[in-house]
């Protein structure tokens, strides 16, 4: 039997502690209940769970945000993605973060943002793969002081104009 | 945010605690039982910044008062002298002392954090806090109590010695010029680093402690040798970065003395050194206020004495613009700066507060504006009918006040350039970024203004036709170079992926015409100017003595004079510019052209289709360009001629396309070798004996040879490469190469790293 992929259920603490518990094992970073509570309480809609029928708990999701970015347009995030070691190399990532793609741009983004380790060839190469570009790196981003790439996708026409510019229609563009 | 407001106003006030406080636990739970799981209640400002950075109690991860400490840190004793005898105790103070001192170095050189490395030795955590708690100017509120000098005396001073150094490491990341949790982890948590404590009065603690290490310990070299290292850290601090503007003689002198020690200090085993159990501990993160998650201690990996040298010549690189000459000078040693290994911190954060100063003026010399206006002068503005209506006072008021704008902007935009040259490689390029708005907005207003001028008959023609706009050609030239560190900075950046190589390269060939092209247009002018003015001599010979003689003799010698020394060093420089920029336009061609042979074998192509799920490879190109779409000069290339562009240099397959391919990247990269190699050894001359190119590196001698000596070492490499894909295709049929071969991409390390290129594999290995 096949992957099921669901929404996450805000109205369950059981899924806040499935999404805890997926994100602790994986991520350098620690997240604080707060950053959980932020994504999720605010943008249930773009939190997809992925469930094994053979397993009892959710084995991966995926935590995305959708907000007005400068006033000019609305960027999607990929906030978290995790799915445990034993399904790994499944296309599991890559269905999560599809269908998360679908909903964001449903929900009418211009871009889609995320923020990747540059270390992690892994995840590089599933986003560059689905047409993400690196438009900068940062420098020592993560608290285990690794740099970091972001990563957009472009959505929109808007994605490809500076904000500036996007906020000033009269504006002369020379 | 309103239902919280009206749910307090009906709390009640039931019962009122001894102290005056209310309970309102029961109401809260009231409440808190009232909401559902979706409901939040967070402050406005609280986003998702804040919620990475922010804690949480019980959790292990979050919460560092749940650290566990062994016995020996739960137990340790600052006022005891711990070590059976005398020697031990030595060794003891020697071995918190080296660590401390190697401390400072892992976190300012391995960007680790003050809680982990210098403030977790409990010494220096019970001394600043006697200090915080009570901030006496002369220290007499720090003290140990063991009873044993090398404790009381020694060890405090050293410690009291590194905090005040921490505390002016401080004050520079104050200034703003690097960046926290990035460049440098400051976090003192909230410990006074000895703010209002003189120079002199730490000097004198660390004084005593080596007079008693001499007078009492003979045995203790080493500890005196630490201490030295200590006081000379305390030295430097109390004279940056305000003392090296009056004097950075002292400065350096004060470097070499530390450079001596860290070298002196390599030499000891500190392997064999201890310290006692408990000495270090993670517990400050458990008992002062912590806004981290908990952490390791970092650990030393050795070298740190060594790293101390780096950190004193990188620091002495930065008081080398004091013998810059000219403001070409300093502009080329602001560019070479940071551009091979990136500078120390501590360096990098000094360089932009001693070049630019508080005082509104460049290395105290000039204030900013005349440095600003000196810049356009070395470039384009000197000798033009601008300059020369300007020194005549010939402008109406108007038009000076609309020059002092534009000079006013460009010291701005300037002011940026500079500071930027000093960040981290990845500010730095975004750096560029924001700079070219503010240039190409320049531009297009200096522009108008100078049309304005020659509709005064105040312009210089360089050919029929054409006119020079020396005020534009510099802002555009500026843009231009800023536009070409942004693009090839992404290469060192790892930014673009194989199959945008032809893209951005192809894109800095096109910028570099560009360049090159405003560049030809300025020498045209100079050489121009300086034919009139020899012209003149000749004239003055074939004419007769007589009035009309003397006045063309008066016109002669004050141009001799006034102009043609500037214009001679401007037509040098001007010509060190071309050769650089021919060096990269020489390379990306290469680059494009190997990109292209790649292409053609099927092994990549730019246009790829794979990426339509969710965008489109056309949309992508335009995010990729985004930072150039509103440029208005050089007008950006649409998608279909970029991808219309390299479909020009696809070779058809046949062994003599193949050739003639190669040949030309050969011819390319021939080209590159001979400038580079010229532009060696004019850097390796200096400027006093080369006669054609004026480099301005004298000051930056060294990084500026080793840049050109990597882009040498990529020339070879990419040579080599292309003979290797040529021996490798010739062999192949357009559709039997894709099936062999996979790309890799390959950065020598020796070479420079905003050209690394795409080799060829057979899929098998």
């Amino acid at each position: 039997m096949g992957i099921e992929y669901r929404r996450f259920d805000l109205s369950k603490i059981s899924e806040l502690q499935h999404v805890q518990r997926l994100i602790d094992e994986d991520l350098s970073e620690p997240y604080s209940v707060y950053v959980y509570r932020y994504f999720l309480n605010q943008w249930p809609e773009l939190c997809y769970l992925a469930i094994s029928p053979t397993e009892p708990q959710p084995i991966g999701c995926i935590v995305c945000k959708a907000e007005e970015h400068r006033g000019a347009r609305l960027r999607g995030y990929i906030g978290m993605l995790a799915v445990t070691k034993e399904y790994r190399k499944r296309g599991i990532a890559k269905r999560l973060v599809g269908i998360a793609i679908e909903q964001m741009r449903k929900m009418g983004c211009d871009e889609i943002m995320l923020e990747a380790e540059v270390e992690n060839q892994a995840a590089l190469r599933l986003y560059e793969g689905m047409g993400f570009i690196r438009v900068k790196r940062m420098f020592r981003y993560y608290l285990n002081q690794g740099d970091a790439f972001k990563l957009i996708l472009p959505v929109t026409e808007k994605s490809c104009i500076r904000s500036t510019f996007l906020l000033q229609p009269e504006t002369e563009v020379l | 945010m309103g239902s919280l407001e009206s749910s307090f106003e009906q709390l009640k006030l039931e019962k009122s605690l001894d102290d005056g406080l209310v309970d309102v636990t029961d109401q809260l739970k009231r409440l808190t039982n009232q909401l559902k799981p979706q409901t939040i209640v967070k402050a406005p400002d609280f986003d998702l910044f804040e919620g990475t950075h922010s804690l949480e109690i019980n959790n292990k991860k979050l919460d560092s008062t749940l650290l566990q400490l062994p016995t020996a840190e739960q137990f340790f004793d600052c006022n005891l002298a711990y070590g059976d005898s005398e020697v031990q105790m030595n060794e003891f103070v020697t071995g918190i002392s080296d660590r401390l001192l190697r401390s400072v170095m892992t976190w300012l050189t391995d960007y680790q954090s003050l809680p982990t490395t210098v403030l977790c030795c409990r010494y220096v955590e019970v001394l600043i806090m006697q200090f915080t708690e009570d901030p006496k100017p002369d220290l007499s509120s720090c003290r140990l109590n063991t009873g044993n000098e090398l404790y009381d005396e020694v060890l405090v001073g050293c410690v009291l010695g590194l905090a005040s150094f921490i505390g002016f490491v401080q004050s520079l990341f104050r200034a703003g010029v690097i960046f926290e949790e990035e460049d440098l982890n400051c976090n003192t948590m909230g410990l006074n680093m000895l703010m209002g404590v003189t120079t002199e009065t730490v000097l004198q603690k660390l004084e005593r402690g080596r007079f008693i290490l001499t007078h009492k310990f003979p045995q203790s070299a080493h500890l005196t040798r630490i201490l030295e290292l200590v006081m000379h850290l305390v030295t430097l601090g109390s004279m940056l970065p305000d003392q090296a503007e009056i004097s950075g003689e002292s400065c350096v002198e004060t470097l070499q003395k530390l450079i001596g020690c860290a070298t002196e200090l390599q030499i000891y085993d500190t392997t064999s050194l201890s310290v006692p159990p408990g000495c270090f501990s993670v517990g400050i993160q458990k008992r002062l206020s912590n806004q981290f998650p908990p952490k390791s201690i970092a650990e030393l990996r050795g070298g740190e004495y060594e790293a101390y040298e780096r950190m004193a010549k990188d620091i002495c690189e930065v008081f080398k613009l004091n013998e810059a000459q000219s403001v070409f000078e300093i502009y080329q040693a602001a560019y070479y700066f940071n551009k091979g290994a990136q500078r120390h911190v501590i360096a990098r954060a000094l360089f932009p507060l001693h070049l630019m100063r508080d005082d509104q003026t460049v290395l105290g010399k000039m204030t900013f504006l005349e440095f600003s206006e000196q810049h356009i002068r070395a470039f384009s503005l000197h000798a033009t009918s601008l300059s020369h209506a300007l020194q005549d006072a010939e402008l109406s008021p108007s038009l000076i006040d609309k020059f002092d704008a534009f000079m006013q902007e460009s010291s701005a935009a300037l002011f940026a350039w500079y500071q930027n040259m000093s960040q981290n490689s990845c500010r730095y390029r975004q750096g560029f970024n924001r700079q070219l708005l503010v240039w190409d907005s320049l531009q297009a207003q200096v522009e108008t203004f100078e049309m304005e001028l020659e509709s005064l008959e105040i312009k210089d023609e360089i050919a029929e036709n054409r006119t020079l706009l020396p005020l534009t050609s510099w802002t555009f030239f500026m843009k231009l170079s800023a536009m070409l560190e942004f693009v090839l900075n992404g290469f060192e950046l790892d930014i673009y992926k194989p199959r945008e190589y032809f893209a951005m390269y192809w894109y800095a060939y096109y910028l570099t015409q560009h360049s090159e092209s405003c560049l030809d247009r300025l020498h045209t002018f100079i050489r121009n100017k300086i034919a009139f003015i020899q012209s003149m001599n000749k004239r003055l010979k074939k004419l007769k003595a007589g009035e009309k003689k003397n006045a063309l003799r008066t016109q002669y010698r004050w141009y001799v004079e006034n102009d043609l020394p500037q214009l001679s060093a401007n037509q040098k420089s001007v010509t060190t510019f071309a050769m650089k920029c021919l060096i990269v336009k020489n390379l990306c061609l290469a680059e494009v052209f190997q990109f292209a042979t790649l292409k053609s074998y099927g092994l990549i192509d730019y246009d790829e289709k794979s990426n339509d799920q969710f965008s489109s490879t056309e949309l992508i190109h335009k995010l990729r360009f985004k930072t150039f779409s509103s440029i208005g000069v050089p007008e950006l290339p649409s998608y279909e001629m970029f991808c219309s562009s390299l479909n020009e240099f696809v070779v058809d397959g046949s062994s003599r396309e193949l050739t003639k391919s190669s040949e030309f990247i050969v011819e390319e990269l021939s080209s590159a070798a001979s400038a580079i190699d010229t532009l060696i050894a004019a850097i390796t001359e200096g400027d006093d004996k080369a006669d054609a190119l004026l480099t301005g590196t004298r000051v930056v001698k060294d990084a500026a040879i080793d840049h050109y000596q990597r882009l040498r070492k990529s020339v070879d490499h990419l040579r080599a490469n292309s003979q290797t894909m040529h021996e490798k295709f010739a062999k192949e049929t357009l559709q039997s190469a894709s099936q062999k071969f996979a790309i890799d991409v390959e950065r020598p390390p020796e070479s420079s790293k905003l050209f690394p290129f795409l080799t060829i594999r057979r899929k098998s290995d």
